[in-house]
């Protein structure tokens, strides 16, 4: 997967939103709103390189106190998530 | 911007906010809007987008000249070229043109772009809403064409006869610090008439501290709900006008944004077009009433 191009992730209050403010994404009309543990994967790879499952549960044993098992679901629920919304392919 | 005697007439929702030339003269504007004869053809500019962003607004056009930004701007979605704007990439100098007779339309048209774009840069918002005053606190009423922003401010005139119009369709919401009775300063975020106000000729130079931002949606029923932050967010991005692909307006509309919404409450209004909207939206905007 890599994360589409265009966005912007920016915080608001404990929250964060991200917000297709680009010419890549003029009609993107949505704005999803992320908490801090998305935030924190999205900023990681929002660059557009690529990554899956494994990658993002990296990068959450890193920062969190999480087992790899527990890690490992949530990222696919985090990937499923993005993909629905269309901010990754 | 300097209007000539012979237009006054036509441009005349200007007048209330004309302020006197030595006052010009010692202020530095915003921006410099001058009418050109010049051909701001898009011809050698490069196409970036084009914004309709609803139905029955305007469709926009939107060239770049080097640094400079090029409006073609039509009526509707499916009309033919009415104005076109020259800019600078920071909107302090705008040249425009106006194309198939509508003056009125053209001039009003380059003054609000350039305005809102320049004012955008500058924490200063021009919305896409209605706005009623009551008892001194100014109310906003957002929506998408259609929702009923007119008709629900003319409820509450209904409702409440001492409540009257500010502005029907592009007021200025502004955030800044102001002097409080006890000498204390605070932040105060104060909504301002215009002199574009959609449909209804309602071009008042007045302003109020905002004393809630109401966001309506057709229903079969009157229920007010304060938003989130992230809903109310969402809904003034929509509501405030801006260039979605220029990055530092986007920056500094945020940043705008956010200091407001933290500042006014924002809610949601499901409702009917009744007086009851007005009573039941009135009654969750003022806590005392």
């Amino acid at each position: 997967m890599r994360a589409k191009k265009g966005f912007k992730l920016r915080p608001l209050g404990d929250e964060f939103i991200l917000v297709g403010e680009s010419l890549e994404q003029i009609n993107f009309n949505k704005m999803l709103t992320l908490n801090e543990t998305a935030a924190y994967l999205w900023q990681h790879v929002s660059d557009g390189r690529s990554f899956d499952a494994e990658t993002l549960a990296d990068l959450l044993t890193e920062e969190y106190e999480v087992t790899r098992e527990q890690a490992l679901a949530d990222s696919q629920k985090t990937i499923d998530t993005w993909r629905n919304e269309g901010i990754i392919e | 911007m300097e209007i000539s005697e012979e237009w006054s007439e036509q441009l005349s929702n200007y007048s209330p906010f004309r302020i006197p030339e030595d006052e010009a003269a010692a202020t530095e504007p915003l921006f410099r809007l001058a009418m050109s004869d010049e051909d701001l053809q898009e011809e050698g500019c490069t196409h970036v987008f084009t914004d309709v962003s609803e139905d029955d607004m305007p469709r926009i056009e939107v060239y770049r000249a080097g640094s400079d930004w090029l409006f073609a701007v039509a009526p509707q979605k499916e009309a033919s070229v009415c104005c076109r704007m020259r800019a600078t990439e920071d909107f302090r100098q705008v040249r425009f043109s106006v194309e198939n007779g509508d003056f009125r339309f053209a001039v009003n048209n380059a003054a609000m772009l350039t305005y809102a774009f320049a004012s955008a840069a500058s924490g200063t918002l021009e919305m896409h809403a209605a706005v009623v005053v009551r008892n001194g606190l100014g109310y906003l009423f957002l929506g998408k064409s259609g929702t009923g922003k007119s008709t629900h401010a003319r409820l509450w005139q209904e409702a409440f006869p001492e409540s009257w119009l500010l502005n029907d369709d592009n007021p200025i919401l502004r955030i800044a610090d102001e002097q409080q009775a006890d000498g204390t300063s605070r932040r105060v975020v104060r909504v301002y008439g215009s002199p574009w106000s959609g449909k209804t000729p309602c071009y008042k130079n007045q302003s109020a501290p905002v004393g809630g931002i109401v966001k309506l949606t057709q229903a079969p029923r009157n229920e007010a709900r304060r938003l989130r932050l992230p809903e109310a967010y969402a809904y003034m991005l929509s509501s405030a006008s801006g260039l979605k692909i220029d990055p530092t307006m986007m920056d500094t509309l945020y940043k705008t944004i956010v200091e407001m919404i933290e500042t006014v409450p924002l809610y949601g209004l499901e409702c009917l077009p009744d007086t009851d909207a007005a009573r039941v939206c009135a009654s969750a905007v003022t806590p005392q009433s």
